[in-house]
């Protein structure tokens, strides 16, 4: 994702995209980047991405908050002032559970947002995508395909044609990689 | 009316074009002039609930009807039935989406706005009704130069904990879900202005396969996250009152029966918003019949499991033998000093429900509306009875007096109908409520499996 | 005060500021008051008085004065401030206790309304224009010169109205007050030949006869009574030996709650009643055969007959009395009854005060002289006899040439007269006046007069034209000539002369007297009793806002009188308490909420006077009617009176409105012999005490563990402890629309309940404080740690860690939480000084409760400490055990076997409130018990 955009052609539909990705893989490209409206079925598959490994950051997030929470209320109680509280027992671990539950709950949930957005690359609010001529659309019906200048098997007038045969809407030439 | 189940959760196939138009458009399309009245008379009460507030804090609570032995009265009533309006947000776009349900896409990012804008009015009472509100941050652990810290043993810490996180997780959701759309807005807003405002928000949103992939994932998280969120924060603000010894808090059944009956609210108060901005909006092909007819659905469902709670409690009174249960649940809640509030509550929780068994009634907006305001009020009631009439007749005689709410406590609860009302269209004025990505993939998926069959 | 209609929390705020506005101007000299210099000065304490440490507070004995019966105090004050008043245990009159109304006298002392300077028609004036004035008063030996005084005993006045007699023949003495001792001596004047006062000996009688008699609550000698009385009720186990009382009266009275069996009847009816008993014993051949003619019948007869048995079984180990608002036929009878019965407990005795039972104590000559234009000097000496003068013989002082009011509150008398010399109140006072029983009590001031007040000696004195001397030296100087027996010295340490009471005197009935049965008249369809309030007496006491807010010990009435009906005449009448009735005597009529009151007589309206008052005192101003408008000297306080319902209401302001147990077990009573051979009763007692499961360890509860016990039979609900427990931890007042909206802040309450079903309605009195629960529900729901329980097992409020969330009061099964709901405390104003600097004063919004007076306990810890002797705390009191006139309140540790507490936890009927929730409170109580009359069952 790094390294410039060579080639940015937009579709109409997920499914020419996922088609035109194909042909262009036939013709030994390989370093394609799609941006599309909603997420479409089979892409990820087709690119090759991998399942997120997000949900890892979140549970190690939920097991610091959580834990963290019990710890701190066992130190108040306990160490900190171990007060005789209407005869209850100074561990009162029934007590303890439901800060701790919440707190798992919103160290969980910002680990979540955060790293989807850390890992989404955001927030960047400049990207060259933003510079090609009707890329608005990629939020409205235009489903984009991108070709990466370090891509070796670009070529721009076969990737051209097949994209326009393919029926792409516009296809844009950002200049290749010297 | 069609009857494909699939079809009339969205009518007609419009192009991802049309969504986008449609939906997007509710931001710049000129406003309507209910909106700007309703808009003015939300402002006015938003004043007057901030006129109220202040005049609390100057003066003392004595300025509401609260005494001993009813230290508790309408502040924590209009807390808990706020905090359960929200509820009903969470459950529809967190627990749905787990259980996969499509029909929830089209209402879900209502809801969700309905329940930020819910806690926070419910979150404005915990810290109204304190006796020294300057100190509210004593409830939180910091480490204090005094050297004290909260002590957790009370429900009250719990309940700070729920409903922030409560609170925060549900602005997050919301945001995660609405980042694409603010994306939209950013690349179809009319003004140069708000294309930058919006684009801001956006964070630079462009769809790309990455952000998919981990917004997919976070987004599903939070959602299950959400699930048992959202059942953990009304148990613990039924702790409040079942952690207690009295006659009338002193109840196990409290977390579920809480639960229950803030989905059984919120699920109201979603028809009574929902009904009127359908209709200003011209929603009508992608919120159909179908969803208020599954929303009926659902209301009876928790009405049944509200009828069960209330069977439950005067059963069990009785069969404790406990003397101040008996005489709190069977003796003085349907016939003492406040019967009237008990028998209303039982007409609009219990009876009013039983209409959606009719198909006819579960489709007819006007019936569905105000039955809807009797549920509400109906779920307000309910709180009543638990919060001020189980204090009003506690162990001893002697101690015995009732509660009469005074004009300020009146005014503080116009108040937050106002302010969430203000808050409330100012949403439908600024966000899309409708999520437009979700339902252009909506539609996808609905066209898959058409041609499938 | 306020009107119902104001919205809620606006009164207190006006009341306060009332007070600060008020008290400004005099806060400054209040506080120089407090120096031991000259107003004037105001003066660090450079050179302190060698006795003072600051911080720590210094005790005087002195004495109280009402009707000119002394009670004897220990007065507490900090830096020379008296912040709290105590009783004196040395004396007779108060055997270390005191009555409710002693217990506000602190605050009376700052009472910002009391009169500031000499004025002459409103305008100021000096101390030589009021010497002119007494010059005039002595020109042809005081011709057309009236001196009106309260009754007083004081030796001092004694010997200057000696003098006054022989340099003055012209001029007139007059002594008033309406509820000084009439009827009883004129009564024995009829049947001994002079005027004597019954003296009762109560700890040697078995039983006890009271006859419309209050002993324990208004009788001069209330508090010796009521000591007496209880210590002859102390029950240990069934085999315990009890005396027994009989109360027979129309209104409840703390009496009547005290009694074993209580009749109601109406105020004619008592005597008939005591008639018929005497009647009873001619019968049994202890009076002459002639008085058994008046034997009863119809319902009365059963339990005269009875009751008679029961005395005369009692071998003269008995007391009857009537009280004093019987006519003197009653008590004439009465005196026959005693002597019948030959008790060794009643003896008779001449009055303390002086020339009492004389017609000098009757308002008509002075009325009738003003009226027709005789009196050209008037001197009206203390009392406020504007307001107290019997409806039909109203005072008119306005005819008098010149009339002089000195006291030390703006009354309706001082608005009425020319020129006003402020008084001085019993805390500023130099005197020597005897108790009920005679006891030479000396009076001697704990702090300089706040406003420059004059005595009514130095008063008197200037009148005679003496030189003027300090009233030390005027008493120090008397001392000798009028108690050549002790030393002035040592009366002064010890608040009392040992052995001074006035000597009983032999006495034979002289039976002619007694006409055997006069024709009764038709009785009434309706009978009007009027009552010297509980609190504020004839009215002297109604502009202070502590006994104004002390709930009614029956009624729970606070701000307000009412007058009392019976549920059944209620019923009849088609009322409900707060329904306003005209209440019409001999063509006066006076329109009264009524307030319904079980036990009360059927067709009787009780009405308590000292409200309804106009002076300028703004806190007594329009609280309540005043009830003397119905008073006429020809019927006496009880009368006919016509009833007209209207339909009108007010609200009133009652802390406890609720009478019935709910079939709840918060106050088990039994009889002495269920307690002694019932297995139920005995089981019932026992559930409700003794160890409970639990799933909670214990807490160990080692060193000195503090506990409560109250004994409810000891408890006549007397509210002396709800108002000892107000001064001691600076308890606010909070005006009567907080009241109505149940916001009062006492820490203790008197919870009473009618314990049985018939219609006398068997009343029992519960106090109810924070119960220090050692598993305490109030904490562990408090989110700050703000109320916590300490090592000696008191449950502790930290106001400044308080947030104010409620929730400790809403899960105390007892409710004995206060919330500040507004800023309750006073600021500013000279009332403040009344304050007890060693409590907090409490912040709005935050939680207070009954602390096991702390702040005691931890000064006794402290001076152990200094002692350097180990800590057992049996010298800690609570305020309100301390104050308790049946000493039914115990305090002491649990780990210490030798306490009361420790001891009384073994007894068969004590018991816990709510045991059954498990709370393990600290405060344990024992059962009502009564020692039924087996033939009354």
């Amino acid at each position: 994702m790094k390294d410039k955009i060579a080639l940015a052609a937009e579709l109409g539909t997920g499914e020419e995209l996922k088609r035109c990705i194909e042909t262009l893989r036939g013709l030994g490209m390989s370093r394609f980047e799609t941006f599309t409206p909603y997420e479409v079925e089979g892409l990820e598959e087709l690119l090759g991405v991998r399942r997120s490994w997000l949900s890892w950051i979140v549970l190690a997030a939920a097991l610091v908050g959580g834990g963290g929470a019990y710890l701190l209320e066992w130190w108040i109680n306990v160490v900190a002032y171990p007060l005789d509280i209407g005869g209850r027992p100074l561990h009162s671990a029934p007590a303890f559970l439901p800060i701790m539950f919440e707190m798992a709950v919103l160290f969980g949930s910002a680990a979540a947002l955060i790293s989807a957005l850390v890992l989404g690359g955001l927030p960047t609010l400049w990207h060259p995508m933003f510079e090609v001529e009707g890329f608005r659309s990629v939020t409205d019906d235009g489903f984009w395909l991108a070709i990466h200048a370090s891509d070796a098997a670009l070529d721009r007038a076969t990737a051209t044609a097949a994209l326009e045969t393919a029926g792409a809407r516009r296809v844009v030439w950002l200049g290749a990689s010297p | 009316m069609t009857v494909d189940a699939h079809d009339d959760v969205l009518l007609g196939r419009p192009s991802d074009h049309e969504v986008n138009e449609q939906l997007l458009s509710t931001t710049w399309r000129p406003m309507t002039r209910g909106w700007k009245i309703l808009f003015a008379i939300c402002s006015a009460f938003t004043v007057l609930l901030f006129a109220l507030i202040t005049l609390t804090f100057m003066r003392g609570i004595g300025m509401w009807g609260v005494n001993i032995p009813n230290a508790w009265g309408f502040a924590i009533i209009n807390f808990v039935w706020w905090i359960g309006i929200g509820h009903a947000g969470t459950f529809i776009s967190a627990i749905m989406l787990v259980l996969e349900q499509n029909w929830r896409t089209s209402i879900n990012r209502f809801t969700e706005g309905m329940t930020l804008f819910a806690v926070m009015q419910a979150g404005l009472f915990p810290l109204l009704h304190l006796g020294r509100p300057w100190f509210a941050y004593w409830l939180f652990p910091y480490p204090s130069v005094m050297g004290t810290w909260p002590q957790v043993r009370s429900a009250l810490p719990w309940d700070a904990a729920a409903v922030s996180t409560y609170f925060l997780v549900s602005l997050m959701f919301w945001y995660l879900g609405l980042l694409p759309d603010l994306a939209g807005l950013r690349d179809r807003a009319p003004t140069r202005r708000r294309r930058i405002i919006y684009g801001i928000c956006a964070l630079g949103w462009r769809g790309s396969t990455q952000q998919w992939r981990h917004h997919k994932v976070a987004y599903m998280l939070l959602a299950g996250i959400a699930t048992p969120l959202v059942v953990s924060v009304h148990s613990i603000v039924s702790l409040d009152f079942s952690i207690t010894a009295l006659p009338g808090y002193h109840s196990t059944i409290f977390p579920p029966f809480f639960v229950a009956g803030a989905i059984f609210s919120g699920f109201a108060l979603v028809l009574t918003l929902i009904i009127p901005a359908r209709r200003w909006f011209k929603l009508e092909n992608v919120i159909t019949l179908r969803h208020f007819d599954l929303m009926a659905k659902m209301c009876m469902v928790m009405s049944w499991i509200a009828i069960y709670s209330y069977v439950a409690e005067i059963f069990l009174a009785w069969y404790s033998g406990d003397k101040f249960e008996i005489y709190q649940q069977i003796m003085y809640r349907p016939f003492g000093f406040y019967a009237w509030t008990f028998w209303t509550m039982i007409a609009c929780n219990c009876l009013v429900p039983q209409l959606f068994w009719s198909r006819r009634m579960r489709r007819n907006l006007k019936v569905l509306w105000i039955a809807s305001l009797l549920i509400n009020l109906g779920m307000w009631l309910e709180r009543f009875e638990i919060v001020v009439v189980s204090l009003s007749r506690d162990f001893l005689p002697s101690s015995w007096h009732t509660y009469m709410p005074t004009w300020v406590d009146l005014g503080i609860l116009g108040g937050t109908f106002g302010f969430f009302g203000l808050l409330f269209l100012l949403f439908l004025r600024f966000v899309p409520f409708v999520p437009v990505a979700e339902i252009k993939q909506m539609r996808g998926e609905l066209e898959r499996e058409e041609a499938a069959a | 005060m306020t009107t119902p209609t104001q919205p809620i929390g606006l009164d207190a705020l006006s009341r306060r500021q009332f007070f600060k506005l008020a008290g400004i101007g005099a806060a400054a000299a209040g506080i120089a008051g407090c120096s031991s210099r000259p107003a004037r000065e105001i003066l660090p304490y450079a050179a302190r008085p060698p006795e003072l440490t600051p911080g720590v507070a210094t005790y005087y004995a002195t004495s109280l004065v009402q009707d000119g019966h002394a009670t004897g105090v220990i007065v507490e004050t900090h830096e020379g401030r008296p912040t709290k008043i105590e009783g004196n245990p040395d004396h007779p009159a108060s055997l270390g206790a005191t009555r409710a109304i002693e217990q506000a006298a602190v605050l009376a002392l700052y009472d910002p309304q009391r009169t500031r300077a000499i004025t002459d028609r409103g305008t100021p004036a000096g101390w030589a224009a009021i010497e002119r004035v007494l010059a005039d008063a002595r020109a042809e030996h005081g011709r057309g010169t009236h001196v009106l005084l309260e009754p007083t005993s004081s030796l001092v006045a004694g010997e200057l109205l000696a003098r006054i007699r022989a340099t003055l023949p012209a001029a007139r003495v007059t002594f008033w007050a309406p509820f000084a001792a009439r009827a009883s001596l004129a009564g024995h004047r009829r049947v001994f030949g002079r005027p004597l006062e019954g003296r009762l000996a109560l700890h040697e009688a078995d039983v006890i006869v009271a006859l419309d008699a209050d002993l324990a609550g208004d009788h001069p000698f209330a508090l010796a009574h009521a000591r007496h009385l209880a210590d002859r009720r102390r029950v240990v186990d069934g085999t315990s030996r009890m005396n027994r009382l009989y109360a027979i009266e129309t209104s409840y009275s703390p009496t009547g709650i005290l009694a074993d069996h209580r009749f109601r009847v109406r105020p004619s009816e008592i005597e008939l009643v005591a008639r018929e008993l005497l009647a009873e014993l001619a019968a049994a051949g202890k009076a002459p055969p002639e008085l058994a003619a008046a034997r009863a019948s119809g319902p009365r007869a059963r339990w005269i007959a009875a009751i008679a048995r029961d005395l005369i079984g009692a071998g003269g180990r008995t007391a009857i009395v009537a009280g004093e608002r019987q006519p003197a036929e009653v008590h004439a009878l009465v005196a026959g009854l005693n002597a019948a019965l030959a008790t060794t407990c009643v003896t008779y005795a001449p009055s303390a005060v002086i020339e009492a039972g004389e017609a000098s104590h009757e308002l008509g000559p002075l009325a009738t002289a003003l009226a027709r234009g005789e009196v050209t000097t008037l001197l009206v000496v203390g009392g406020n006899p504007s307001y107290t003068a019997p409806a039909d013989q109203g005072l008119a002082i306005d005819r008098a040439e010149r009339s002089l009011y000195l006291g030390a509150y703006a009354n309706e008398t001082a608005a009425a007269c020319h020129y006003v010399v402020p008084g001085l109140h019993d805390l500023e006072q130099w005197d020597v006046v005897r108790a009920a029983d005679g006891t030479i009590s000396p009076q001697q001031p704990m702090i300089e007069p706040l406003f420059d007040g004059r005595s009514a000696c130095e008063l008197l004195a200037a009148w005679l034209g003496d030189k003027p001397v300090t009233a030390r030296e005027r008493v120090e100087a008397a001392w000798p000539r009028l108690v050549p027996s002790a030393s002035f010295h040592q009366a002064l340490a010890r608040g009392a002369v040992r052995d001074s009471a006035m000597p009983a005197v032999q006495v034979g009935v002289a039976w002619s007297a007694l006409t055997p049965n006069p024709a009764a008249p038709a009785p009434a369809a309706y009978e009007l009793e009027l009552r010297s309030h509980p609190y504020l007496y004839d009215g002297r006491h109604a502009n202070n806002p502590w006994l104004l807010e002390l709930p009614d010990p029956i009624t729970k009435l606070t701000w307000d009188n009412a007058a009392q009906v019976s549920p059944r005449t209620a019923a009849h009448l088609g009322i409900h308490s707060g329904d306003i009735v005209a209440l019409t005597v001999a063509g006066r009529a006076l329109e009264v909420p009524t307030i319904v009151v079980p036990g009360q007589a059927d067709a009787t309206f009780t009405l308590y006077c000292g409200f309804g008052r106009t002076g300028t005192e703004g806190v007594a101003r329009g609280v309540g009617v005043s009830a003397f408008r119905l008073w006429t000297t020809e019927l006496g306080f009880a009368a006919p009176v016509e009833v007209a319902v209207t339909d009108r209401h007010r609200t009133l302001a009652i802390t406890q409105g609720h009478w019935e147990l709910e079939g709840r077990d918060q106050l088990p009573s039994a009889t002495l012999a269920e307690l002694g051979h019932d297995p139920r009763v005995r089981s019932e007692l026992a559930h409700q005490r003794g160890p409970q499961p639990t799933l909670l360890g214990k807490f160990p509860h080692t060193g000195v563990q503090w506990a409560m016990s109250i004994d409810l039979t000891t408890c006549s609900g007397c509210s002396a402890c709800v108002m000892a427990c107000a001064a001691e931890n600076n308890t606010p007042v909070v005006g009567r629309q907080q009241v109505l909206n149940s916001r009062e802040m006492h820490w203790l309450r008197l919870d009473r309940y009618v314990t049985g079903p018939d219609e006398d309605a068997p009343i029992a009195v519960e106090p109810m404080a924070c119960q220090h629960c050692e598993n305490a529900p109030c904490e562990y729901v408090c989110p700050v740690e703000a109320t916590t329980h300490s090592d000696d097992g008191l449950n502790e409020m930290t106001y400044n860690r308080c947030v104010g969330t409620r929730f400790c009061s809403n899960n105390c099964p007892y409710k004995v939480r206060r919330f500040n709901w507004f800023d309750f405390k006073q600021h500013s104003g000279l009332q403040v000084l009344a304050r007890n600097p060693d409590v907090t004063v409490r912040d709005r919004g935050v939680m207070e409760k009954c602390t096991y007076c702390v702040q005691r306990i931890r000064r006794a810890e402290i001076d152990a400490r200094e002692a350097g002797r180990p800590f057992q705390g049996h010298d800690v009191r609570t305020a309100c055990q301390q104050v308790c006139p049946t000493q039914a309140i115990a305090f002491g540790s649990l780990n210490d076997a030798t306490t009361a507490v420790t001891e009384h936890r073994t007894r068969p009927h004590d018991y816990a409130v709510l045991h059954d929730q498990g709370t393990v409170p600290r405060t344990h109580y024992l059962a009502r018990i009564r020692n039924r009359n087996p033939e009354l069952g």
